[in-house]
């Protein structure tokens, strides 16, 4: 796991991962946005339309949980790789070079 | 940005960001997968609690999730994401070797002409700076 955790660190795979899964995340928002806008001017505009489709509810429901997804794995994978907490070795380190 | 720059920027990140790519078609199937779980326990729930509070039947469609078909579908995300680490690991294994044994003809120049744009691929900050756990 050190080295696949090294390979992600140095070589910005996992920066670039991170980035995209976010992307992700506020794609599948802006387009569920959309798409529930859109729906709704189309039925103001032509009350009679019968469109096959799911719920409103179900939608939302289904972008949520993708949304949730993403961001959970993208703080995850965040998480591991730059952990917020530095660890003892790099601040003995630290605190050295400033001695 | 000139010809040269975006030359040795394509050729810094082209390997990871298809390593990155492969990952990220490994975790999309991942968590399209678990979008299926999670979406049938939300559809569940509503229903559920749509019955109790408010005695309404079925107030959004029920996601049922198949789970026969779901450690198949587990182990196709498996492929991208070790083709992802494979890559990674060429491009990582590749740039230490580079660092360590460069070309001749960055030997014999003294140093690489590109280190004063600060695109250097032997001059990353990332690749001297330590892991944070300090190993």
């Amino acid at each position: 796991m050190r080295m696949i955790r090294e390979i992600l660190l140095t070589e910005y795979i996992g920066a670039i991962l991170i980035a995209v899964l976010i992307a992700d995340a506020l794609s599948t928002l802006i387009t569920t946005v959309v798409a529930q806008i859109s729906l709704h001017v189309e039925l103001r505009r032509n009350p009679a339309l019968d469109l096959h489709r799911l719920s409103p509810t179900y939608s939302l429901l289904d972008a949520f949980s993708r949304i949730a997804l993403y961001l959970i794995s993208a703080y995850l994978i965040a998480r591991w790789l730059y952990p917020a907490k530095p660890t003892e070795s790099r601040t003995a380190a630290q605190s050295s070079e400033g001695a | 940005m000139n010809m040269a720059t975006a030359n040795l920027l394509v050729r810094r990140f082209a390997g990871p960001v298809i390593a990155a790519y492969l990952l990220h078609m490994g975790m999309w199937l991942l968590l399209l997968t678990g979008t299926q779980v999670v979406l049938a326990l939300l559809t569940r729930t509503v229903n559920w609690l749509a019955l109790a509070l408010f005695h309404q039947f079925s107030a959004v469609e029920q996601e049922e999730v198949l789970w026969r078909p779901l450690p198949g579908e587990l182990a196709y995300t498996i492929v991208p994401i070790i083709l992802g680490l494979l890559v990674g690991w060429w491009v990582w294994h590749r740039r230490r070797n580079t660092q360590q044994h460069p070309p001749p003809s960055i030997r014999s120049q003294g140093k690489c002409p590109s280190r004063k744009r600060g695109l250097s691929i032997r001059n990353d900050p990332l690749q001297s700076a330590q892991l944070p756990d300090g190993k």
